[in-house]
């Protein structure tokens, strides 16, 4: 029996859209928190009712928690979902929700703070049994680096301690590389996370990103939901992502969610999450990498080959029901990928393109699924990511979902704002994209030699 | 004069050479474009078809006219702040969400009131987040003329909070 009835979105953009529609399906009032620059947006028009909370910059709108639980018990709101991104992994979010009775969508405080400190998050997966990459605590200072670094042994990555999405990360491949890698990371970290702390892993040169999708009610009831293939990044950032992960044998691929079951056992996980691993493609091993607390960008793929609503499945869990469906009973059909459509230029290095779309005619048809919050005539604000769209497809087989991804990016017209869609469409019709496997550095490769 | 295959790679050569990125010829019954490093859109679909078809009218959705978005912005209690601004008044907007208060504290007697003459750093309300009080200032120097906003009710970021008729200096 549900009980929330009206619920706050503390987010924007397609995410936004996103969690609106789950509530116009659950019979729930949506009402969207926005920015200034964000009151005319389509998921303003389509929430139910909307609450300015700040200025367009992040810090004072999205990021603002005060504005965020202030807009939530103005509003009587019951429940809250942040997304992801911007305070979706900030434990201090789902505990004062708690404190102010009103129910987060999302896993407990607890949860959050151990997998959000990566090192502690590590020490888990360990205790869980589950092998982990080599790497160090966290680093005081570049000295120490140094004699970490040549224990670890050269290439080494360079992470942030309070860090997730793919930001304050750096590699240096010998020593000669190590200060600037040092320097830079621990200043995208303390730009991003308030908090520049380093810790170091080895490097894996061929592996490949593959995380599990997993969900857990208050019953204690957790599910996994199968693994996607995140490998295709350009500087840590996913630009394509599939399910199910090609050319894993059924053992590994048995293992790996295995291993994500009992990582998210061990800390009486609640409600949505991932667990990421690194698949090392030469000795096959795959190592424990990060835990990701909140609904994922790519979490459409893992729908369309389950027919699992996951963000509805959020809510149902925060509502405090138990999970739509048990592990038997979860099945995988055909192959679904997604392509991130960024505004961004691929000629200028990928520098983002905000502007006015003067034209936005996305494709549709039967198994393609595009998610967004644009239009023709919207103008792209400056002061977000880069984000318009995510084009999701589904075949029988992975070839026949690369031929309806290329066909589909073929049939996305874009106008006004410069676009990564022909980028991603020369990957389609790629022969070793195609053939399927490809590591982590394959997409820059592929940038560098284009 | 037709161009021949060979011209159009001299052409193509002279462009890759200098330091335009753009050559455009046009000729009676023909057109050549070449372009340097594909700025543009360098599918033959994008392009063509972006030129074939109509510019689509941003869509109309549900409010998006903008007469009704400026009612939706700007209407608050049923008050119509755009006749308020045609009128000469400024609006003090809050400038931060949160509960409005237009006393310092229970009992006490409001900041301002009708009629009160204001300058740019009288407090005029306070704006309470999270149990955190802020004053908000008028900015403005003036006479309050109407108050927008009910004693402890909620107000977004950016709400209009007081009608100012403003003085000028």
């Amino acid at each position: 029996m549900q009980s929330i009835s009206r619920l706050l979105i503390a987010n924007r953009g397609e995410i936004a859209l996103r969690i609106i529609r789950a509530c116009k399906e659950l019979g729930i009032v949506s009402v969207l928190a926005t920015s200034e620059s964000d009151r005319e947006s389509l998921p303003a028009k389509e929430a139910d009712d909307t609450v300015c909370i700040g200025p367009s910059r992040s810090g004072e709108s999205y990021l603002n928690t005060d504005a965020v639980l202030c807009a939530a018990v103005g509003k009587r709101a019951e429940a809250l979902h942040p997304g992801y991104g911007f305070l979706a992994e900030r434990a201090e979010l789902s505990e004062r929700c708690k404190e102010a009775g009103i129910i987060f969508v999302g896993p407990s405080p607890g949860n959050i703070a151990s997998m959000g400190d990566k090192l502690a998050a590590r020490k888990i997966a360990e205790k869980s049994g589950v092998r982990i990459i080599p790497g160090s605590e966290s680093i005081r200072d570049f000295a120490e680096a140094i004699s970490v670094a040549e224990e670890i042994g050269f290439p080494v990555l360079l992470k942030a301690a309070a860090g997730g999405g793919g930001k304050g990360i750096r590699t240096a491949g010998c020593l000669e590389e190590l200060r600037t890698a040092f320097e830079s990371a621990a200043g995208e970290a303390h730009e991003s996370f308030g908090d520049g702390t380093l810790y170091i892993e080895r490097h894996i040169a061929n592996a490949r990103h593959i995380e599990v999708q997993i969900v857990a009610d208050s019953f204690g009831n957790i599910v996994h939901l199968g693994e996607r293939d995140c490998s295709l990044q350009r500087r840590y950032q996913k630009m394509i992502e599939e399910a199910p992960a090609p050319q894993l044998t059924r053992t590994l691929r048995e293992d790996i969610c295995d291993a994500a079951l009992a990582i998210a056992k061990s800390i009486s996980y609640r409600n949505a999450g991932t667990i990421e691993f690194i698949l090392d493609q030469d000795t096959e091993e795959f190592y424990f990498l990060e835990m990701n607390t909140r609904i994922q960008v790519e979490h459409p793929v893992t729908e369309m080959i389950t027919g699992i609503d996951l963000v509805k499945e959020q809510i149902s869990i925060a509502d405090g029901q138990p999970l739509s469906i048990a592990q038997e009973d979860v099945s995988w059909s055909g192959h679904a990928i997604e392509c991130r459509i960024n505004a961004e230029s691929v000629y200028l290095d990928f520098t983002p393109c905000p502007g006015l779309l003067t034209h936005w005619e996305a494709p549709v048809g039967a198994d393609v699924r595009v998610d967004s919050h644009c239009y023709s005539g919207y103008f792209v604000p400056p002061f977000y990511d880069s984000l318009l769209a995510k084009v999701i497809v589904r075949g029988n087989t992975r070839v026949e979902a690369i031929d309806m991804m290329k066909s589909a990016l073929d049939r996305f017209v874009i106008g006004g704002v410069d676009s990564t869609i022909p980028f991603l469409r020369s990957v389609m019709t790629d022969t070793e994209f195609r053939v399927g496997g490809n590591n982590t550095k394959w997409l820059e490769e592929k940038l560098a030699g284009a | 004069m037709d161009l021949t295959e060979k011209d159009i790679y001299k052409i193509i050569e002279l462009v890759r050479q200098a330091d335009f990125g753009e050559f455009h010829l046009e000729m009676r019954e023909m057109k050549l474009v070449v372009i340097k490093g594909e700025r543009r859109d360098d599918d033959n679909l994008g392009d063509a078809a972006f030129q074939r078809r109509k510019l689509a009218e941003p869509e109309q959705l549900k409010n998006s006219d903008a007469g009704q978005e400026t009612e939706t912005i700007n209407s608050q209690n049923g008050i119509d702040l755009k006749t308020l601004e045609d009128d000469g008044l400024f609006i003090i907007r809050s400038p931060i969400i949160g509960a409005f208060y237009r006393c310092p504290g229970p009992g006490e007697p409001p900041f301002v009131e009708i009629g009160d003459s204001i300058d740019v750093d009288s407090t005029v309300c306070l704006i309470e987040t999270m149990k955190v009080f802020n004053s908000v200032k008028a900015k403005v120097t003036g006479y309050i003329e109407r108050v927008l906003v009910d004693d402890g009710e909620f107000v977004e970021f950016g709400a209009p909070l007081f009608g100012v008729m403003p003085l000028e200096e």
